[in-house]
């Protein structure tokens, strides 16, 4: 009776799952090949390919630019977005859903038109290949996705709780800056997380905006498969990937500790 | 300190030269609604209120859901914008005042915690966004936390409070900066019956040590009749009757007020005479006499008397003859409430009438089916507007 039967659905959910993750995987097996071209490891396992990555100082060059640019424009979006998300809250008007959908537009529209509307713009602003540049295109790309984050919070937060922070005296500000804010700090965290992501794997922008002296990581990985076969990429996409991982990972373990801490 | 604080001009005399609805001066500190009126669209929700709530007094607004009495007190507060009328403190009309800059504490429904803060910093909030000293905010915190009698719990956070125990947070957070009026939404409506009378008590206690106005909204009637210095029963956005606790039950005004306030039987009856001690009214062949003297009636006229429950007796047929308003009754139904039976009666004369008895003395001895006689004194019962009878005059 007790015998397990063959669960359908269970058995589909991990296919699903196993087609969405094992092509992600494959760059794990092939950065430690002991070839010299990007091929699975020859019964051999071999860590040069780190090695080089680690000594190369293009490599680490586009680790460090990549970082600097997925930083900084994952904070200029969580600021702007946050701020747009609660001003939205606040005026919960016909005229504020339409901005709202505006603001959605960066998510919708495919990246490479967003990466040619950049490209005209950022010319004649003389923004093309620099920082500023790659950091506000990031910016604004990114912005819907903390919009998204912060106005859920927003769902769930009681309005009573502004309403007491201002009959109890607090301007405006003081009400924003010690009780909404606060409470939202789950959303607005989110939003900070994913806005990194997607500025640390973003390519096609990239590709368009930036050419010698703003050069990424994922830019360098796509220079890389391009010209030669070199198995080092597949170690940079390990360190890529690990690095994404590990801001989700700790993204959940912090939103996990503080549901527990607001949990009644 | 707590004058100081609320930071409004102090007029140079205690009594202002202002009216309110023609008949009493207002005092210093009073509030005043004047023909206070919001629209939703064609829908009055609150319908050209004209009220003075005097300095220190406990108001309580009473009505069911949709009456308005929460839209009101957020008139009140500064959330909601009049449509039309003002709202007046001494003297200047606060109705375009922001929230914040009114100085009223607000007690919510649901308490409205700050989640994230501590007891203590809840109750510091006030202080500290109006730049007090530190050492004068933790002096005041542990004054407040003694006030509602939770030392040693100002290091918790509201979620490990019970509910009676958030609520007092609420109130000692709300009169932590010495409020001009503490409004108080439905407070008690999260807690259980045990609970809410305990709190009942609690506020009564603290608003006789605070002095500050308390203007509470709720739809028990039990919390407005044992708490309240005045009561203002309200129905489709207007205040139905005004008036403290005992005038409003034992004198209702309408069918609504008499029904809202406690239970109450009515008797369509029709004037048969006035004189100098009181009137005869006749419904079939059953005539009332009441010790009732009401200007604007004469012989003929229609009305309606509301007569409560518990002054109907109920006596054996066999030694009634000498009561004045008795009539024969059959007994319907008896439903037992553990201190009081309700009993349900037919009488021939007047139709349904409710009695309520002291359990103790009843049980057993009535039951379902059984022909009694029914009576009350003749002051027993009140004439009321019967909205519903308008047509009939």
């Amino acid at each position: 009776m007790k015998k397990r039967r063959f669960h359908l659905p269970l058995a589909l959910t991990w296919i699903v799952l196993l087609f969405l993750i094992v092509p992600s995987l494959v760059a794990f097996p092939v950065s430690v090949t002991n070839q010299n071209y990007l091929s699975f490891p020859d019964g051999e396992i071999s860590w040069k390919h780190f090695e080089n990555l680690f000594s190369s100082p293009e490599w680490i060059s586009s680790f460090v630019q990549s970082a600097i640019v997925a930083f900084c424009s994952s904070i200029v979006a969580t600021i702007a977005g946050s701020l747009c998300a609660v001003g939205l809250w606040r005026l919960s008007s016909q005229l504020g859903e339409i901005v709202r959908a505006i603001l959605l537009l960066p998510l919708i529209i495919p990246s490479i038109i967003s990466a040619m509307a950049f490209y005209r713009l950022w010319i004649p602003l003389g923004l093309i290949d620099s920082y500023a540049g790659l950091i506000l295109a990031h910016s604004i790309l990114a912005l819907p996705m903390v919009l998204i984050t912060v106005s859920a919070s927003l769902a769930n937060f009681d309005f009573r709780l502004e309403q007491a922070s201002r009959s109890l005296g607090a301007p405006m500000f003081t009400t924003i800056r010690r009780v909404i804010i606060p409470s939202i700090q789950p959303g607005i965290f989110a939003g900070a997380v994913f806005s990194f992501i997607l500025s640390w794997d973003e390519i096609v922008v990239a590709l368009f905006i930036s050419k010698f002296s703003v050069f990424t990581l994922p830019r360098r990985l796509w220079n890389g498969m391009r010209e030669n076969t070199d198995p080092t990429v597949a170690a940079a996409a390990v360190i890529l990937i690990t690095t994404t991982l590990a801001a989700m990972l700790a993204y959940n373990l912090l939103a996990k500790r503080a549901s527990r801490s607001t949990a009644q | 300190m707590q004058e100081s604080e609320t930071g409004t001009r102090q007029g140079p005399s205690q009594y202002l030269k202002m009216e309110s609805s023609g008949k009493k001066y207002v005092r210093h500190g009073d509030l005043v609604l004047q023909g206070l009126t919001k629209k939703f669209g064609s829908f009055n929700a609150v319908d050209s209120i004209n009220l003075t709530v005097r300095n220190g007094e406990f108001l309580t607004l009473l009505g069911p859901s949709g009456s308005g009495k929460t839209t009101l007190l957020m008139m009140i507060a500064g959330f909601v914008d009049p449509t039309a009328g003002q709202i007046i403190l001494d003297g200047s009309d606060i109705s375009n005042l922001p929230p914040e800059k009114r100085n009223f504490g607000i007690v919510f429904q649901g308490y409205a915690l700050f989640p994230h803060m501590t007891v203590e910093e809840n109750i510091a909030y006030p202080l500290e966004v109006r730049h007090q000293s530190r050492s004068m905010i933790s002096e005041r915190v542990k004054e407040m936390l003694d006030l509602v009698q939770l030392h040693g719990l100002g290091s918790r956070y509201p979620r490990q409070l019970s509910g009676g125990q958030q609520q007092r947070v609420a109130l000692a957070r709300s009169l932590a900066f010495g409020p001009r009026i503490l409004l108080l939404d439905e407070p008690l409506g999260a807690l259980d019956r045990k609970l809410r009378v305990e709190v009942q008590n609690e506020l009564k206690d603290l608003h006789s040590r605070t002095g500050t106005t308390f203007i509470y909204v709720t739809h028990d009637q039990d919390e407005a009749l044992s708490m309240s210095d005045r009561i203002a029963i309200m129905d489709r956005g207007q205040i139905v009757q005004l008036d403290g606790p005992t005038a409003l039950y034992e004198n209702p005004v309408s069918v609504f007020a008499a029904n809202f306030l406690g239970k109450s039987n009515f008797v369509r009856t029709t004037i048969m005479d006035i004189d100098k001690t009181g009137m005869q009214f006749r419904t079939g062949d059953f005539l009332i006499r009441q010790k009732i003297r009401q200007s604007g009636l004469a012989i003929g006229n229609k009305a309606t008397l509301a007569i409560r429950p518990e002054k109907i007796r109920i006596l054996d047929p066999s030694k009634s003859e000498k009561f004045n308003n008795s009539t024969n009754a059959v007994i319907r139904r008896i439903s037992y409430f553990g201190n009081v039976l309700e009993i349900e009666l037919v009488a021939p004369s007047i139709g349904e009438i409710t009695a309520s008895v002291p359990a103790w003395q009843f049980q057993g001895s009535h039951s379902p089916g059984q022909s009694v006689t029914l009576c009350w004194d003749e002051d027993a019962a009140v004439i009321v507007r019967d909205d519903d009878a308008v047509g009939e005059t």
